[in-house]
Formats: structure tokens, C-alpha cells, sequence
């Protein structure tokens, strides 16, 4: 697992049940814009993640509509037990991501 | 956005172009380009994705069991339609399969027939003259030429001896 999918999915088990948008995501993980797209569709094709549209109408918000992603609950713990796996430690992830490196929630 | 998978070009240029409307114009630039540059990336996980939803990998036991089971009911016909005779329901593939042995257990059937027929005739003709004799001693040796298209272990050797056992049975064997 590369460490940018490690981040993303810390940055997603820190508040597993939070939606969030990709740009959001991004800021969290500390990525930058533009990046995660890829890792995103591999973990919802896997069924890790589920995504939406945004509920609201474009023209009254006066901006496009967001893409909001969410683990699931099996993704979750598959996510959690990959981590532990993962053959970065967690010391490289402390180092680069300081507020990630306490482990998911 | 021309790079990715049709199914997918609406979801992804309309979640781009949120993320860029929500950057500031320095830097959508960079945005821009890091989309462009994951872009083959994101293209080869769609198309993945889209190549396992469409063509589901066939699972071997159905497909051996199928299999098993064409080979027995071909294997089963073929077996019967080897020993088929002609009237029966697998005659037609026997023709078809086997044409050869097919030909000669036709041929036997009708000189069995033919046999059984002259084998009648003589008996009636037991009292008759000499010019009706000449007749089916014609029609026995049409018989032998139909007995010798036949092949031994499809029965010749019974018919010749049918043929006989008729002929020296109605007393004009010794007249040949």
C-alpha cells in the first residue's frame, strides 16, 4: 500500500462515519489538489469507500455540486486491519503526517 | 476528462469542477495539471472497474459440469446410433456417423428380406415346372451377390447359412 493511500485512509478513519469531498480530503491528508482521485476509485471499486452527490440544488448554492465519500462499515475495518499490515511504519506516517499518526479511530 | 471511460466522464467533470471552483485562480493551475498528470492513472482503475462489472469470470464447476454432461449425452448417442438398425430412432446419425457399417447392416436387412421372400417363393413353386425353378435359382444368386456386399462380423455368415438351410431344405440346392 503507497503512502498517500495510507494517508487517505487514516485521513478517513479519524472520523469514520464523516462525509467528506475530495478537496477536503486532500487538506486533511495534506496531498495535494488533484492527487487522489485514483486512490479514491480503487478503494470504492474494492467497496471500501461509497460515495454521493451532494443533496442540494447548484443554482440556489451558486456552486457545482460536491462528491462526498464515506467508508463503509466493512471498509472500515478492512482499512484498519491493512494499516496494521501495511509495510510503512508508523513512523514514517508520524514523521511526514504528525496528527494522523495516533491511529485511526 | 476525454481520457476516462464515457460512463464516467459526467460524474468526474462535474466533481472537478467543484473542486476548482473552490480553489482560488492560482491555484486551479496546479490543480489542473496534477488532474491531468493522475489522469491515465484514474483512467486505468475505471476501466478495471468497468472490465469487472461487465465480463464475470465463468466459474469452473458449472462449466465442467456442462461439460460432463455434453460429453456423456454425446458419448451415449454415439454408442447407440454404433449399434443402430434401420428403423430405429438413431438410424439417420448411424447413416450419417457411421456410413460404412451403416451401408452393410442396411444391405444385410434387405437380403434377409429378400431371403425370407425367395425362401417362400420356392416353397410354392415346390410343385411347379421347371421354367418358374430357373426363376429363383435367378433370384438366389441375385441373393448371394447381396450377401457378399455384406460384411462378416455384420452378419454374412448367418445369412449364408440361411440361405442355405432355405435352399437345401426345399430340395433345389443340388440343381446349382
Amino acid at each position: 500500500m503507497t503512502l498517500p493511500t495510507q494517508l487517505v485512509i487514516r485521513t478517513l478513519l479519524y472520523e469514520p462515519t464523516r462525509e467528506m469531498y475530495g478537496l477536503e480530503i486532500c487538506a486533511a491528508a495534506e496531498l495535494p489538489s488533484g492527487t487522489i482521485h485514483p486512490i479514491l476509485a480503487r478503494l470504492e471499486q474494492a467497496g471500501w469507500l461509497e460515495s454521493r452527490w451532494e443533496d442540494v440544488d447548484p443554482s440556489e448554492k451558486g456552486r457545482p455540486r460536491r462528491r462526498y465519500y464515506r467508508l463503509t462499515s466493512d471498509g472500515a475495518e478492512l482499512a484498519r486491519a491493512a494499516l496494521v499490515r501495511a509495510r510503512t511504519s508508523g513512523a514514517a506516517v508520524a514523521r511526514l503526517r504528525p496528527h494522523l499518526a495516533g491511529g485511526p479511530a | 476528462m476525454c481520457m476516462l471511460p464515457a460512463a464516467q466522464r459526467v460524474r468526474y467533470a462535474e466533481e472537478f469542477s467543484d473542486e476548482l471552483f473552490e480553489l482560488s485562480h492560482d491555484e486551479q493551475v496546479g490543480y489542473a495539471l496534477r488532474l491531468l498528470g493522475r489522469s491515465w492513472s484514474l483512467r486505468h482503475v475505471l476501466n478495471d472497474s468497468l472490465r469487472n462489472s461487465r465480463v464475470p469470470r465463468p466459474r469452473p464447476i458449472p462449466v465442467l459440469a456442462t461439460m460432463t454432461a455434453v460429453l456423456v449425452t454425446v458419448s451415449g448417442v454415439s454408442s447407440g446410433a454404433r449399434t443402430a438398425e434401420p428403423g430405429d430412432r438413431l438410424w439417420p446419425l448411424t447413416m450419417v456417423c457411421y456410413s460404412k457399417p451403416a451401408r452393410s447392416v442396411a444391405t444385410a436387412t434387405e437380403a434377409q428380406a429378400y431371403l425370407k421372400h425367395m425362401s417362400d417363393t420356392l416353397a410354392r413353386v415346390r410343385t411347379g415346372g421347371a421354367d418358374r425353378a430357373g426363376q429363383v435359382e435367378d433370384a438366389l444368386r441375385a441373393v448371394d451377390d447381396e450377401v457378399s456386399c455384406v460384411e462378416v462380423e455384420k452378419g454374412a455368415g448367418t445369412l449364408r447359412d440361411e440361405r442355405a438351410s432355405s435352399v437345401s431344405g426345399s430340395g433345389w440346392w443340388g440343381h446349382r
